[in-house]
């Protein structure tokens, strides 16, 4: 027989003492078996409903054959859904499982363990006792919670059709009948016939209970019958010596249809709770699961899942988009239109409503006070328990359920982009004071410089009066130079850079872009390195010199005066690279990618008096071109900014 | 200085008042005999009726395009015209020189620039024929020997080289569109074969220029074309 033979992982055991007792811990066992997930589904539930921390274990059979390697990916993916839902997973290996468990749960401190039991018949767990026997057995102190398993549908059993029922309650009436006869005439000798009745009353009640009015009914008028003609003397035929009899058959006819009569009732108002129940739970389940469905394709997906779930259907939702109903799925040309009509007009159409009547499905309006938001298409499965018209309370109570929650869906993205609003607009604010203060700054000195030589009354000197127009040239060709640039940046961003492109020699364009420089670049030593045979790559000579003189500017604008720059061209074969590098502070490493964003300024202390706006040209022409441009700090100083030209565009 | 009566007279063509007072202003050295004209109509009016020797021409007009402008005074006179453009026009820009443009100057400018410019397009049209020997700094071309000298010490080039080289000596300042030296020197065919005249002008430069990288004679016009500099 089995051994117990359990091994502990070496990690577990040095897990320390078993926790305080007040903590509930729960332990969930599973296999490879398709029913593990809804154990685990279960014990996530039960745990956090008891705020309790849970195991998931795994058993590995010791010498785990063929079969059992195949089944391991399940378990896998098992053991990977418990850790998803917040589980501990171990797993460890013992020949007994049951054994192994609460071994395991000892260890741990483990208080409660839950256990599937899977639906055998019962002569197969006489033979061989189920595992969760085995647990409750040695489980001892600690909870042993069983979930019962169907094995195969996760449905329940799908109940004969009433007409099926029907008739075997008929033929059961009969032998219900036959039965209550047959003791009768057993026992007709030893007592009386009027107590003998009751026998036949006991067989028209069980059929009420069991078979519905109709059965009892029938059960009724046989008893008559028979107890006339099987024991009342003369038996074997319908004459009745003594007619006080006709008040016993009347009497047990009488009492046979009205207890038949209020068992039906009893009965049918216990199916109409059942109904009313299985429905407020289909709702409940659908608000709860609605109400964590964020966005629209969430919500769609669960609607239709449980719509379809709680009503054996197919369930299709459409969604209006900007006033249309969006249509995806292929259907009949009867069900658009339904659909359609249901979506214009907020009334059911399609089967089994007066309009449409030949569509394949029934079309709800996803309806709130002030709008219908889309449409919900509905085909009952084949074996659905219910019927249409019965549904239709239900699935209206869903349909305005999904309408809901579409609705604060739709809300909610509204609220979001109100915001996205409200912070680009302060963003646009915060972008025109910059310009505004950019414009305006260098107007300050012109216009006091020139208001000062105006208004000249001999207070000024020569010399300051030279400075004064220095001042006013110098800010207005920054002046020039920021409005240059905003100009660039619109056409940028406008997507308006029509790209003149032609063959482009590097030298020549490091030529263009130097020669407007010449005179701020004095005292500097500019380092030219261009390879002799460089292909012409095709660019826009106007807009890359641009990109040049920006680069080159910033080497000015940021590294200390008289030290060099360092300007160079590469041919790395499917495109050229030019780096401008100087040897200024550099940028720190978090800031590499920023300084290509509007109107992003580097922070210096003399406030080099950038725009902002330089990098993210360089950076929207160089894309216009299919080229890139990157910043990177060089080890020995300073900064490297590598433009990109692609090459594929070259003429042949 | 030219005398009173010899002075060049110069047609100011722009239509906003307070440019149009500004060169009146920066002008007025007493060099010059000025007119105005405030739109393209009036422009052309004045070209036949002032006779005017250089005309200063925006081509923003109110009326008439200025590029149009150029043509119409192009069909009967040599007239030197010196462009006024703002910066993100290079198209009308090189519209205007391959219509009979000589010069453009980007707003806004200085005056020396312009000054510079205007004196270099009165003397280009005073003189006929180009002077047989040009120098710039020390670069000699003699066109009657065909010999370029650097420093003293002769140059060697290929004929298309030299043909370019000559190109731009018969034209000193002015700027030459990328399509009028393609057709001066390749003909017709090469206007869409601009690579040659990038490798050509890349080689020229490499045996005329100190450092290539920063050219003294033949500087490049991004986007539109070459220019030989002047004195």
């Amino acid at each position: 027989m089995e051994t117990v033979r359990t091994a502990v992982p070496a990690d577990l055991s040095a897990d320390g003492p078993a926790p305080a007792p007040h903590v509930e811990r729960l332990l969930v066992c599973v296999s490879g078996s398709p029913y593990s997930e809804k154990l685990i589904r279960m014990t996530s539930r039960l745990a956090d409903g008891m705020s309790a921390s849970w195991t998931t274990l795994y058993i590995e059979p010791d010498g785990a054959g063929k079969q059992l390697q195949e089944n391991r990916e399940q378990v896998w993916n098992h053991l990977r859904l418990a850790e998803s839902l917040g589980a501990r997973v171990t797993t460890v290996s013992g020949t007994s499982v049951a054994e192994a468990i609460i071994d395991f749960a000892a260890r741990h401190g483990i208080t409660k363990i839950v256990v599937g039991k899977p639906k055998k018949p019962r002569w197969r767990e006489f033979l061989r006792p189920p595992l969760v026997d085995k647990i409750i057995y040695l489980s001892g102190s600690i909870d042993v919670y069983v979930v019962s398993i169907e094995p195969a549908d996760p449905k329940p059993r799908p109940l004969s059709s009433p007409k099926e029922r029907l008739w075997s309650g008929y033929v059961l009436s009969v032998a219900l009948v036959v039965g209550a006869t047959g003791i009768g005439r057993l026992v007709h000798e030893q007592i009386a016939p009027t107590n003998l009745v009751m026998i036949y009353l006991l067989a028209v009640v069980f059929a009420a209970v069991r078979f519905g009015l109709k059965p009892a009914v029938l059960t009724a008028f046989l008893s008559v019958m028979a107890f006339d003609f099987f024991i009342i003397p003369p038996q074997l035929t319908l004459a009745v010596s003594d007619s006080e009899y006709l008040i016993t058959f009347l009497a047990l006819f009488t009492v046979g249809i009205v207890i038949s009569k209020l068992v039906a009732t009893a009965n049918e108002r216990a199916e109409a709770v059942r109904k009313r129940e299985a429905q407020t739970a289909a709702l409940y389940h659908l608000s709860r699961e609605l109400a964590a469905a964020a966005d629209v394709e969430n919500i769609v997906h669960t609607v239709v899942r449980n719509v379809g779930e709680s009503l054996t259907a197919e369930v299709a939702v459409w969604v209006a988009i900007g006033g249309e109903l969006q249509i995806r799925n292929p259907l009949h040309e009867q069900d658009v239109a339904a659909a359609q009509h249901a979506f214009r007009h907020g009334d059911p159409a399609g089967k089994s409503t007066s309009r449409y009547g030949g569509a394949e499905y029934l079309h709800l309006p996803l309806q709130t006070g002030s709008s219908v938001l889309g449409v919900l298409g509905l085909k009952l499965g084949a074996d659905s328990r219910f019927q249409l018209q019965e549904a239709r309370q239900l699935l209206e109570a869903m349909a305005t359920q999904a309408a809901m929650a579409l609705e604060r869906a739709e809300l909610a993205r509204r609220a979001e982009q109100a915001q996205i609003l409200k912070a680009r607009e302060s963003l646009e604010r915060a972008l025109l004071n910059s310009v505004s203060h950019d414009l305006r700054t260098p107007l300050v000195s012109i216009t006091g410089a020139l208001s000062t030589l105006r208004t000249h009354d001999g207070s000024t000197t020569e010399k300051g009066r030279r400075e004064l127009i220095d001042a006013a040239w110098e800010e207005a060709e920054r002046l020039n130079r920021f409005v240059g640039n905003l100009l660039d940046m619109t056409r940028v961003e406008a997507g308006e850079l029509k790209l003149n492109k032609e063959p482009a020699d590097i030298q020549d364009l490091i030529g263009c872009a130097l020669a407007p420089l010449e005179i701020r670049l004095q005292g500097r030593e500019v380092r030219i390195h261009v390879p002799a045979d460089l292909p012409l790559p095709q660019l826009d000579m106007m807009l890359m010199t641009q990109v040049l003189i920006n680069l080159l500017e910033n080497c000015l604008k940021y590294s200390p005066p008289g030290t060099p720059v360092n300007v160079s061209a590469k041919n790395n074969g499917h495109c050229i690279t030019v780096t401008v590098e100087d040897r200024g502070p550099g940028v720190p490493e978090s800031e590499l990618e920023r300084i290509f964003e509007k109107f992003y300024r580097l922070p210096v202390p003399e406030g080099a008096g950038g725009t902002g706006l330089g990098l993210s040209i360089c950076k929207g022409i160089m894309e216009a071109h299919g080229g890139a441009i990157r910043a990177e700090n060089r080890i020995s100083g300073g900064l490297r900014v590598v433009v990109t030209i692609p090459l594929e565009g070259k003429e042949s | 200085m030219k005398e009173k009566n010899n002075q060049p007279r110069i047609l100011i063509v722009d239509d906003e008042p307070a440019i149009q007072r500004f060169l009146q202003t920066a002008l007025d050295t007493g060099e010059f005999v000025l007119a105005k004209a405030m739109d393209g109509h009036s422009a052309l009016a004045a070209a036949v009726g002032a006779r005017p020797d250089l005309i200063l021409l925006d081509l923003g007009l109110p009326d008439m395009d200025g590029v149009e402008v150029i043509r119409r005074i192009r069909e009967w006179s040599q007239v030197p015209v010196i462009v006024l453009s703002v910066r993100e026009r290079e198209d009308d820009k090189v519209k205007a020189l391959d219509a009979g443009a000589d010069d453009y100057l980007t707003k806004p400018f200085g005056v020396p620039e312009l000054l510079a410019r205007m004196r270099a397009a009165l003397r280009r049209s005073l003189q006929e024929v180009a002077e047989p020997v040009f120098r710039v700094d020390e670069l000699e071309v003699d066109l009657n020997l065909r010999r370029v000298t650097l420093q003293g010490r002769e140059v060697q080039l290929t004929p298309t080289e030299y043909d370019l080289l000559r190109l731009f000596v018969s034209h000193p300042g002015k700027v030459l569109t990328h399509a009028h030296i393609l057709r001066q020197i390749w003909g017709v065919g090469y206007v869409e074969q601009p690579h040659v005249l990038r490798v050509n002008v890349s080689n020229l430069r490499h045996k005329i220029e100190k450092d290539p990288s920063r050219p003294r004679y033949i500087v490049t016009e991004p986007g539109i074309g070459y220019r030989l500099k002047g004195d």
